[in-house]
């Protein structure tokens, strides 16, 4: 059964709202970078960062609502509400609306918020509100009481499995009738110390990511969050379906998942060395090929948000230039570098490594 | 979709009453329980909150695990060994790995942070473990499974939503077989988050009791080997039970209370009783989530009362186990078919007073019964409501 795609609602180094993600995908708006510190043993230097920017939830629920929510959950409720909005619908029974919330690393920033109050202050001040919001469960708990929606909630979190789990289980959900929407929530947040652990891993090396130069680790973390409104009556959708999720292909498979025959071919490649290695094994000889992190940064959800790409694409009928499309690619790729006309049942393939040498595929078609 | 009934072959389970389910069962039938100040945990705090610790150091596992993990990996051995299914057998089939948890999905090494706040620079190791550790994903690369892999973090009802979620798997022809349950280690953040919050109890807990006064904290994991009955006649090997319901449902209320009312709770026992075409009065027991707070125990009494009856039997098995949060689901659910076979229930200790805003009453003795239905209830924070409904193998 494909999954229908209603509305979306993006939240990212690209601003809020899908207008915005789409001003990035035509290069008329720059993703926020953001210098950070990071400590380390040879001295402090700044990484840069594609930082969310959270703007016009005061639209939606008002200030004095929000004082105990952190920052990852107002960018969940945000890109809920943007989500709802773009699809343009109001639920008639809230319990016949599911939420299911993938993230790679949770609600990290408060988790270390929590340690930070009982290192400072001791063991008696651990902090409740901070304890029970660094749950993973927090955001999808958040969505459900603003939104007063009743309906089955659920959080995944398994790194680069978390997002093809996230949208099968919408899949399954509304496959055997447990309700008619899901609310698909796919995000991460950064936090200090997981800039110190990119350093360590060797991010900062580059001032920019790019996805095709796979000999060379240029990762930069990103943050953000992206919601689905789906629904399984493909009739109905603004822009596209989410035909097939494939898991775990090994690179033996993947030839024919791509010549499904996809207009492009969208790699969630972010610049992590280790993953490189694996996306190098796959032939994309003669292959439209393009990807996008460069606009939202690396992030365990990353493929979260070419989904989007791809969704917003096949709605505009149009692929938009890879950005970074000039860097360093000896691989023999047809790196998309201007615009590609598409038609109205055109699919796109994005791939996203799964596990060493073995993929999650996902097609997506126009209506 | 599949109409195949779901056929459970094989349990693990340890906590603090066993390293196996052999011993757990003789704990639990003895009614033994022993909650202690924990060995494991060092506090500034002026007491020490008993907890339920599980005594073994699991030395033998694997090094590279986290406790969380290895608890896991302990339990899955023994349910596929209950299962007769061995490593190579796993990987001629599509195997899933759905595993619930609540610390073992999080980045809180505390001596790692430390380091770091202090302004050192913490070496890599910590990470590079956590990275490694996913439960379900450690699981599935251990094994070499190519089935979908998934953890779930649902707070306490993390190990029944995994379940639930492996059943869908199947129904949907997503595996073969799926291997689900739910991990969880005792960590310090957690204790002292949850006397933080003001329920935790400074004896042994006492589910439902008119005194109950807060949960105390377990560890432990518990592991179930589902697959279809179309795929177990074939292979020859024996059904444990049947997953038969499952439901769950948001309260959208509070991020730590439940809905005073019950209403996401009343709507997931009501929406497994539909799926699996059973009514109130064909069920035989509910193993109840019973944490001993005063608000769970009271919804939760108040709730079962409503479905069911004030009179059908009752257990709280965290009596025992302490409250094993991501694994607490998914050890009552082995739990529960464990009785279903045995068709007796343990005594809930600790419950001597009843509370008339319950509405039930625990067992106090061990209780034979003769039914072929049992459920199994997990409540979370976050306002999370989950049952499964098990059914007595033919």
């Amino acid at each position: 059964m494909a999954l229908c795609v209603l509305g979306i609602g993006t939240v990212c180094a690209l601003g809020s709202g899908i207008d915005n993600f789409k001003l990035g995908l035509k290069a008329e708006r720059q993703p926020n970078i953001v210098q950070m510190p990071v400590k380390r043993a040879h001295g402090a230097f700044n990484l840069p960062v594609y930082q969310a920017l959270v703007e016009g939830l005061d639209r939606f629920i008002p200030r004095r609502a929000l004082r105990r929510i952190d920052g990852f959950a107002k960018m969940a409720l945000l890109s809920t509400h943007l989500a709802i909005e773009d699809a343009g619908i109001e639920f008639e029974d809230k319990s016949r609306v599911g939420i299911i919330v993938g993230s790679g690393n949770g609600p990290i920033r408060t988790t270390f918020s929590l340690l930070d109050g009982i290192i400072d202050y001791g063991d008696h001040c651990a902090s409740p509100i901070h304890f029970a919001n660094s749950l993973h469960n927090a955001l999808a708990s958040q969505i459900s009481i603003f939104l007063n929606i009743n309906g089955p909630c659920t959080t995944i979190t398994c790194f680069n499995h978390t997002v093809a789990n996230v949208l099968l289980t919408a899949q399954n959900w509304l496959n055997v009738g447990m309700v008619d929407y899901i609310i698909a929530g796919l995000g991460d947040e950064y936090c200090d110390v997981l800039g110190y652990s990119a350093v360590a891993y060797g991010a900062g090396n580059s001032d920019s990511i790019q996805p095709f130069n796979f000999k060379t680790c240029t990762f930069l973390p990103g943050e953000g969050y992206v919601t689905y409104l789906l629904t399984r009556d493909s009739e109905k959708s603004m822009y596209g379906n989410i035909e097939k999720i494939n898991i775990n292909k090994p690179v033996s498979e993947i030839e024919e998942e791509i010549l499904s025959d996809s207009e492009a071919v969208l790699l969630s490649a972010k610049g992590i060395i280790s993953e490189n290695e694996s996306f190098e094994k796959i032939d994309l000889t003669n292959k439209k090929v393009a990807a996008y992190s460069p606009l939202y940064g690396s992030m365990p959800v990353t493929a979260a948000f070419d989904i989007s790409t791809a969704l917003v694409s096949l709605k505009d009928k149009v692929i938009y230039p890879s950005p970074q499309n000039e860097a360093n690619s000896d691989e023999g790729m047809n790196i998309i570098n201007q615009k590609i006309k598409l038609d109205k049942n055109s699919s796109i393939t994005c791939i996203e490594l799964a596990e060493k040498d073995s993929f999650n595929i996902y097609v997506l078609k126009g209506v | 979709m599949s109409r195949s009934t779901l056929e459970v072959s094989g349990m693990g389970c340890i906590c603090a009453p066993g390293n196996n389910l052999n011993e757990v069962k003789q704990s639990l039938y003895t009614g033994e329980r022993f909650p202690m100040p924990p060995k494991k945990i060092e506090t500034q705090l002026d007491f020490a909150y008993p907890v339920f610790e599980v005594a073994s150091n699991l030395q033998d596992m694997d090094e590279e695990a986290t406790r969380t993990t290895k608890l896991a990996l302990q339990a899955v051995h023994e349910a596929l060994s209950q299962a007769a299914l061995s490593p190579l057998d796993l990987q001629k089939l599509r195997v899933g790995v759905a595993i619930g948890t609540t610390v073992g999905c999080t980045l809180n090494n505390e001596p790692f942070y430390r380091e770091y706040h202090a302004g050192n620079n913490p070496g890599m190791a910590v990470v590079d473990r956590y990275l490694a550790n996913n439960p379900a994903q450690y699981i599935a690369r251990k094994y070499h499974l190519t089935g979908p892999v998934a953890t779930v973090a649902n707070a306490c009802s993390s190990g029944t939503d995994a379940i639930g979620l492996a059943k869908s798997w199947l129904k949907n022809d997503m595996c073969d077989l799926a291997i689900a349950g739910g991990a969880d280690e005792l960590s310090r953040v957690t204790y002292l988050g949850f006397i933080s919050l003001l329920i935790s109890s400074a004896s042994g807990c006492r589910p439902f009791d008119k005194k109950r006064d807060g949960l105390n904290l377990g560890e432990g994991a518990g592991i179930i080997i589902l697959e279809k009955e179309n795929r177990l006649q074939q292979r020859g090997a024996d059904s444990l039970a049947q997953l038969i319901g499952y439901g769950t449902y948001a309260d959208a209320y509070h991020p730590t209370a439940p809905h005073p009312e019950g209403t996401g709770l009343k709507k997931a026992i009501e929406y497994a009783l539909r799926e699996s075409d059973i009514s109130p009065e064909m069920v035989g027991f509910v193993n109840a989530h019973g944490t001993s707070t005063p608000s769970n125990d009271k919804v939760e009494g108040n709730i079962i009362a409503e479905i069911f009856s004030d009179r059908i039997p009752v257990v709280s098995t965290k009596a025992y186990t302490g409250h094993t949060l991501g694994a607490a689901g998914a050890i009552e659910a082995v739990f529960t078919i464990q009785a279903l076979i045995d068709q007796k229930l343990p005594a809930t200790p600790g419950f001597e007073q009843p509370d008339e805003e319950c509405r039930i009453s625990p067992t106090t003795d061990i209780l034979e019964i003769g039914t072929e239905i049992g459920i199994s209830n997990s409540l979370a924070f976050g306002g999370n409501n989950s049952t499964l409904l098990f059914r007595r193998a033919n």
